[in-house]
């Protein structure tokens, strides 16, 4: 092979594509797509960054995740589209004959064009690849506090080293090959096209697992980590390697198909294809091992853990000894445990400890005896070597010494990256892919790696009605080389000596875990209220830390503050130290279980994403503070210490400092146990944040960082980052993921004690359940208690359970002993979905006696009827349009207790008379707040007589006997199977649904809501679900609504006549907001926004009665039709079953199907 | 010949050169004709010319020479190396003009020669360049060195065909049908050129102009029907058509009449008198008033000869189509004049 001979052709085919018009279309597209790409992450960075660290996605440092694949994979299509012709042109050249008879073989020829086009289309990715490096670099220098910056180095050489190359090779002679096959140049395109969008479509429909095969991009495969960089690993090369032994076969069969004279090198050409196809069969079988090693290896591992997953036969008390952190090597760990027997052993009878399989035991002795033991996929397994009695001390010593194995940590996960779908794991590759960090530069160990002995074996940890939180006192010297620093629970005590250090954590206070972080850290430390804060950063990732320091003081008197309120409600801090830890990005930041919890909170030790706050741009609010003429220093203090706080408020992804810190005060200390464990740890945890800090939180790691969060963030950064007090993007969060109508069907579709938390495939609708439910019941417990008293009640717990574990009944116990009975709150939770029900009369109001000095009094009624048998309650929240505007409170009313099947009439006192009445239900059928109708008046009636109590009992019913309501939520109301939406929309559509994921659904129909922006994506013709206030509903107002259109679903009302004759039938019409749709593409979209509300105006309606066998039409005018219940007709009917049916064909606009009311006509 | 200024003529290239066809013949399928019928050729140094209507088999026997055809019996030695076996190396020492030329139209004209030259083993760019220069001048292509070859006339396109069969100084030349769509002048300046380098290399030279073969030719071969009908020197050739080929003055009334019975070769106007030159196959007897000429021109041998074997028509046939690719041809130059003005 003439390498001159190659280079030469390639320098005549670049020359010849970079004549080509096409070839600077493609640059040119190219570059505004990856302008558009930096521009909107920079926009985004800029501008958003300081409100969340859900913006994380647009960060510098996940740029080259966004921009390197889509950058190689454009000039892999475009590539397609050069080397389609290149045979072609040569005809149409009339050069094909010069070209045949030029001194190189068919393989140089075509191995040289292949070079050229490559090249050519290697060049601009270095070059926007390095101008985009260099600018970073330029900006870093120049602009430090700007958080801009190259982008990681690592990776961006892989891609360009690694990827690159075998990318566009490999497209440019596969197309070759199908050119010569084919000869059409055409078709050759077509097929390659079809080709590549293949890939694209497995890409994205294939498991993570299998998509390890089709997966060429670095930067897709890690992210990109500036602390503990990744430059490639043993399944990438491989899999390049295997794309470029592909790329030579499929060159080496063009060459043998190439219409030129090459006899001799023909069998030559083809026998080397098909070596090479071996090679790259090979390279890939090895990657398949790699893959499928991991895979079988966690399998086994699990299969190994599993059986022993609800033993729980000894408690740990203690665990000291020494680890030693060799940075990207081994691991040397000596450890003592002391544990309590909770059964009696007989000798050789097995006591079962997890430890990571990366360890070789180099000894072992059990209560100072060597005792033999098994270790096998990290379940250590030891013989007892004499009888323990239950209750006894065991003592056991372990040397262990290895290559940590990253599989053994989240065995138990609810979603295996190795074994979910795309879509269903994408969000979770953001989250970090590595258990297990240990490069030369950082050494992350997290607890689930067993790193140190566990308890039991290791799965279903997180199962705590069957595996008790372990709580255990710890003693541990961790060995680093001497310039690093731990992250630990406890107060590091530090002993240099010659090249390495000692750090001993010995915290004062029990932990059940033990998370270490060792790194070359910059270390910044305060101390308030006796604690010290200990910050722990890479050096270079001090920037915003600085940025902070003016407000210093004021940051410091507001943990003093919050720690001084709960430890005035006797939740005190349990150890000396609170560390937070900067961790690599690739760390995985979510843990295992059902739960998939943020693995960014441990006792003790708070760890903060890189990427997140220490590099987020805070110069651009702060640039607004400093222009702002009209703020004193003290405002511009307390808004830069609002946006230090303001950030981890609004984390969503795991990453809030005040509910990592609150964790340590109750589940970190003692943890429920026994049935209903989960909710009743759920719930006093959040009781305990909210004490202790006033917020709420929100994770889960099944929406963190998808697609449809990141609309969510992009709503929320947007209104937030101009008005930091509108709302928490946790709340946000709240509303679009959790308080949702399929997730209140799932928290109601069985008693919380009957939830099987082992089931993965429920992981996502049972936690999402926990959280409506805990949330629901914590604001209940708190309204009703007060925080005083609940404090009481948490201190109580704590202290008596403080390193052990409580149940239900021992919480009832404590609540008594301190004087309160939660029993009535609780009711029957454990086996009981039922909730109260309520339903309110329209307020009336009068004019009372005038107070002192003439001040007015107006008495606002109403009944209000809880029509089911559970009790329940309320609070009612009152007031003006003019003073609960602009998202203002109104007066709130005590909670109020509504005994099960009973009413109770409710007045309220105010000086001018209300507008707005609203019943805020906590855990109810209602699922939210409603607000009552409230009738305008002139001159309000005026009478002599006190005000009533707030609260008296009465006899009020909502409906009146004679009528027969059916609602669009009863069990009468039914809609047409064909109502398939994800069917009836078109197929682009359906792409985009599965990649946002599909749209809530409420009781079978998509659902969206009323306030805020709401989007649902609808098929014509497809009927959808929506909440509207102004909807009929017996305890939520929702609608059922489609857009007209030819795909004819019907929707029926069916109710059960009491006698035949004539009967009233009324329709209910809200008053709605017109439908934004796309008809002309097939599908509505569903949009209503905030106040600009355009009324609905209706056509004709399709409907008729179904009596039996009889249709009787309806006429329904749309034109005439009012707000609120019209008379359609009088029917003679035959008892009992009669049908309304509405269809979809109507003359206009969209069909909506509230409600019924059928009554006698007589 | 061009002027060829301060450079001097160089070559890259050493040793005796030949191209040696052994029983070649060559068919499509085998159902169909057969293109090429034991053909037997030993051309050595020297400039050969290889004569044939369209569809004698001239270009598939130069493609087979070239090593893009494969025979079906038979082989071909150039320099000594088979075709088949050493296609790789014989590709080197080979120049080629096919018939149907053109090259990326997007390239400069230089930037053609430059490409070839570089693929054709000439990697040493200063030397590259010198040979560009050199062989552009020699066709006469240098003024338009920087002109992309879309915007060229189709006789500079067939001038730059010739370029770059020579632009690496190849030891054998194969050339078929070179002059076609040339103007006099340059046919002229093509010749001399031949003449030229077929001193130290063979040059096969396909056409059906027989006039461009002039007198630097060495040897003739005629094809006819896949097979050679004629080898041997060009006077051997004018030879052959001895007492074929006539001279007569005529009156025009009689000229029409004799033009509409025999082929004519030449017309000349000489006040109310014609001279005309006209060739007679064998059967046939010379017009009254014919003389035999005593030397024959080549062409007039050719035609003497394709009349002998019943190709007058064919001839003709091929001179028809000359003259519609001369048209054409003009007019895409004059097409090109005008889009370079404007």
């Amino acid at each position: 092979m003439n390498l001159g001979a190659i280079w030469s052709v390639a320098a005549a085919e670049m020359r010849m594509n970079r004549r080509l018009a096409r070839t600077w279309l493609f640059i040119v597209v190219t570059l505004v797509f990856s302008f558009f790409i930096l521009a909107n992450g920079f926009a985004s960075f800029t501008f958003g960054s300081s409100v969340s660290s859900a913006t994380l996605l647009n960060s510098p440092l996940m740029i080259p995740y966004q921009l390197y694949p889509q950058l190689i994979g454009f000039f892999a299509i475009w590539v397609i589209f050069l080397a389609f012709d290149v045979r072609s042109r040569d005809k149409r050249d009339r050069l094909d004959e010069v070209i045949g008879v030029l001194p190189v073989s068919n393989f140089e020829l075509v191995l040289g064009r292949a070079t050229g086009i490559a090249v050519l289309m290697m060049v601009p990715i270095v070059a926007l690849i390095a101008l985009y490096w260099f600018t970073g670099f330029v900006l870093r220098l120049s602009l430090p506090e700007s958080g801009l910056r190259e982008p990681e180095l690592y990776v961006t050489l892989a891609s360009l080293l690694i990827d690159m190359l075998p990318n566009i090779l490999f497209w440019v002679a596969l197309v070759m090959m199908i050119t010569l096959i084919v000869r059409l140049r055409v078709i050759a395109a077509a097929i390659a096209l079809g080709l590549l969008g293949l890939t694209v479509w497995a890409q994205n429909s294939l498991s993570i697992y299998a998509l390890n095969y089709i997966n060429t991009y670095t930067a897709a495969h890690f992210l990109p980590s500036f602390i503990a960089p990744t430059f490639t690993n043993l399944e990438i090369i491989p899999h390049r390697l295997g794309m470029l032994f592909l790329s030579f076969a499929f060159l080496c069969f063009a060459a043998a198909l190439y219409p030129r004279l090459d006899k001799v090198n023909k069998p030559r050409l083809l026998i080397a294809g098909l070596a090479l196809i071996c090679l790259g069969a090979m390279s890939f079988w090895f990657v398949h091992l790699q893959f499928n090693n991991e895979l079988l290896s966690r399998q086994e591992m699990a299969a190994t853990h599993k059986p022993y997953a609800e033993l729980v036969l000894v408690d740990f008390d203690s665990l000291a000894g020494r680890i030693e952190l060799r940075p990207g090597s081994t691991t040397h760990g000596e450890f003592a445990v002391e544990m309590t027997s909770l059964e009696r052993f007989e000798i050789d009878e097995e006591i079962y400890i997890s430890l990571n399989p990366g360890y070789e035991i180099r000894s072992l002795e059990l209560n100072d005896r060597d005792a033999n033991f098994r270790f096998s996929n990290g379940l250590l397994t030891i013989n007892v070597p004499s009888p323990i009695e239950p209750a006894q001390q065991i003592n056991l010593t372990i040397e262990v010494h290895g290559v940590l194995d990253q599989e053994f940590a989240y065995l138990d996960t609810a979603i295996d990256l190795l074994s979910s779908d795309v879509f269903q794991a994408f969000g979770l590759l953001f989250q970090g892919t590595e258990a297990y960090v240990n490069s030369s530069h950082y050494v992350a160990l997290v607890p689930d790696l067993g790193w140190y002995p566990l308890p039991g074996a290791h799965f279903n940890r997180e199962l705590k009605h069957i595996r008790p939180r372990d709580f255990f006192e710890m003693n541990l010297e961790v060995v680093v080389p001497d310039d690093w620093h731990v992250a630990g629970p406890g107060q590091s005590e530090i002993v240099d000596a010659e090249d390495l250090r000692l750090v001993r954590l010995s915290p004062s206070a029990p932990v059940h875990e033990i998370a270490l972080f060792a790194a070359e850290f910059a270390r910044r430390t305060t101390e308030i209220e006796g604690i010290e804060f200990e910050l722990l950063v890479t050096p270079n990732h001090l920037t915003n830390v600085d940025s902070f320091l003016p407000v210093l003081d004021e940051l410091k008197s507001h943990i003093q503050e919050m720690l001084a309120s709960a430890s005035a409600s006797g939740l005190t801090y349990p150890y000396r130290t609170f560390t937070l830890v900067e961790t690599p990005i690739n760390l995985r930041a979510y843990r295992g279980g059902w739960r998939m919890d943020t693995a960014q909170s441990f006792p003790g030790v708070f760890a903060i994403r890189e990427g997140s706050f220490l590099q987020a741009n805070f110069r651009a609010p702060f640039d607004r503070l400093d222009e702002d003429a009209e703020i004193t220093d003290e405002e511009k203090l307390e808004k830069i210490l609002a946006f230090l706080t303001g950030y981890f408020r609004n984390d969503v992804h795991g990453g809030n400092i005040y509910l990592a810190a609150s964790n340590n005060l109750m589940q970190y200390q003692t943890d429920a146990t026994g049935p209903g464990a989960i909710p009743l740890s759920y719930l006093m945890n959040y009781l305990t944040k909210r004490v202790a800090t006033d917020l709420e939180g929100f994770y889960s790691a099944h929406v963190s960082m998808t697609p449809s969060s990141q609309a969510t963030t992009g709503i929320g950064v947007g209104v937030i980052s101009n008005n930091p007090d509108a709302f928490t993007l946790s709340r946000l969060y709240y509303n679009r993921h959790i308080d949702q109508p399929n997730v209140w069907e799932a928290m109601m579709a069985q008693p919380l004690g009957e939830v099987d938390y082992a089931d993965m495939t429920k992981s996502k609708s049972n936690l999402h359940a926990l959280h409506l439910w805990g949330r629901a019941m914590g604001h209940l417990i708190r309204d009703w208690l007060g925080d005083e008293q609940l404090g009481v009640l948490l201190a109580e717990l704590r202290s008596r359970y403080a390193g052990r574990n409580y149940t239900y009944e021992d919480l009832v116990v404590v609540a008594s002993d301190v004087g309160v009975d939660i029993t009535p709150i609780f009711h029957d939770w454990l086996t009981n979905t039922d909730f109260a029900g309520f339903r309110a009369s329209p307020v009336t109001t009068v004019r009372l006696p005038d107070q002192d000095y003439g001040v007015p009094l107006y008495e606002s009624s109403f009944y209000l009827e809880n029509a089911e048998p559970v009790p329940g309650l309320v609070t009612v929240e009152y007031g003006t349009e003019q003073n609960m505007s602009e998202g203002r409170s109104g007066e709130v009313t005590p909670p109020i207790k509504v005994p099960g099947n009973s009413s109770v009439e409710i007045a309220l006192n105010s000086e001018e008379p209300l507008n707005i009445v609203r019943v805020n239900p906590y855990l109810s059928y209602n699922r939210t707040n409603f607000s009552l109708e409230v009738p305008y008046r002139r001159v309000y009636e005026q009478v002599e007589r006190d005000q009533k109590q707030l609260v008296r009992p009465a006899s009020w019913n909502y409906e009146p006997g004679n009528a027969i309501v059916v609602d669009d939520l009863d069990p009468g109301f039914s809609v047409d199977e064909s109502n398939d939406n994800s069917a009836n929309l078109p197929w682009f559509l359906r792409f985009v649904t599965v990649a946002f994921g599909e749209s809530p659904t409420d009781q079978g129909l998509t659902s969206y809501g009323s306030t805020g922006v709401n989007i649902a994506v609808s098929g014509i013709g497809s009927w959808t679900r929506q909440q509207l206030d102004q909807a009929y509903g017996k305890y939520r107002r929702t609608l059922a609504r489609a857009f007209v259109g030819s795909t004819v679903a019907n929707v029926h009302f069916e109710a059960s006549l009491p006698t035949s004759g004539n009967w009233k039938l009324e329709y209910h019409v809200p008053a709605v907001q017109s439908l934004r749709t796309s008809g002309g593409l097939g599908f509505a979209v569903n949009v209503e926004i905030g106040s600009r509300r355009s009324r609905e105006r209706w056509g004709d309606f399709e409907m008729w009665i179904t009596d039996g066998e009889r249709v009787v039409p309806i006429e329904f005018d749309g034109e005439s039709i009012d707000e609120g219940w019209n008379l359609l007709g009088e029917f003679d009917l035959e008892a009992p079953l009669v049908t309304v049916s509405v269809s979809t064909n109507a003359t206009r606009g969209s069909v909506v199907a509230d409600a019924i009311r059928w009554t006698p006509a007589s | 010949m061009a002027d060829t200024g301060p450079l001097t003529h160089f070559s890259l290239r050493s040793g005796e050169t030949s191209i040696d066809v052994e029983g070649v013949t060559h068919f499509f399928s085998k159902s169909g004709p057969t293109v090429l019928d034991d053909i037997n050729l030993n051309l050595e140094t020297g400039f050969y010319g290889l004569l044939g209507v369209n569809g004698a088999g001239k270009s598939s026997l130069m493609r087979i020479i070239c090593t893009l055809l494969e025979p079906k019996q038979g082989s071909v030695r150039v320099n000594g190396l088979d075709t088949i076996k050493d296609c790789l190396a014989i590709r080197g020492q080979i120049g080629y003009l096919p018939q149907s030329f053109s090259a990326w139209r997007l390239y400069r004209t230089e930037e053609v020669l430059d490409a070839l030259a570089r693929m054709s083993g000439v990697t040493d760019k200063r030397l590259r360049k010198l040979r560009v220069q050199q062989v552009l001048e020699e066709v006469g292509l240098d003024q338009v060195a920087d002109r992309k070859v879309k915007k060229l006339s189709g006789g500079m396109v067939r001038r730059l065909g010739v370029a770059q069969a020579l632009v690496h100084d190849p030891g054998v030349l194969v050339v078929d049908e070179p002059t076609v769509g040339l103007d006099p002048e340059e046919r002229i300046r093509f010749r001399h050129l031949m003449a030229e380098l077929g001193q130290n290399r063979t040059i096969l030279c396909s056409t059906h102009i027989v006039s461009d073969l002039g007198s630097g030719c060495k040897e003739i071969a005629l094809l006819d029907d896949g097979k050679i009908a004629f080898q041997d020197s060009p006077d051997a050739f004018i030879n052959q058509a001895q007492g074929r080929v006539f001279e007569m003055q005529v009156d025009l009334e009689t000229s029409m009449q004799i033009e509409e019975t025999y082929e004519i070769v030449s017309r000349e106007t000489l006040g109310e008198q014609v001279k005309l030159r006209l060739v007679i196959d064998r059967a046939a007897s010379a017009p009254d008033g014919a003389t035999p000429v005593d030397s024959s021109t080549l062409e007039e041998a050719y035609l003497a000869f394709m009349g002998s074997i019943g190709k007058f028509a064919a001839v003709r046939a091929d001179e028809e189509a000359d003259l519609q690719a001369e048209q054409s041809d003009k007019k895409k130059s004059r097409r090109s004049k005008k889009e370079r003005k404007s």
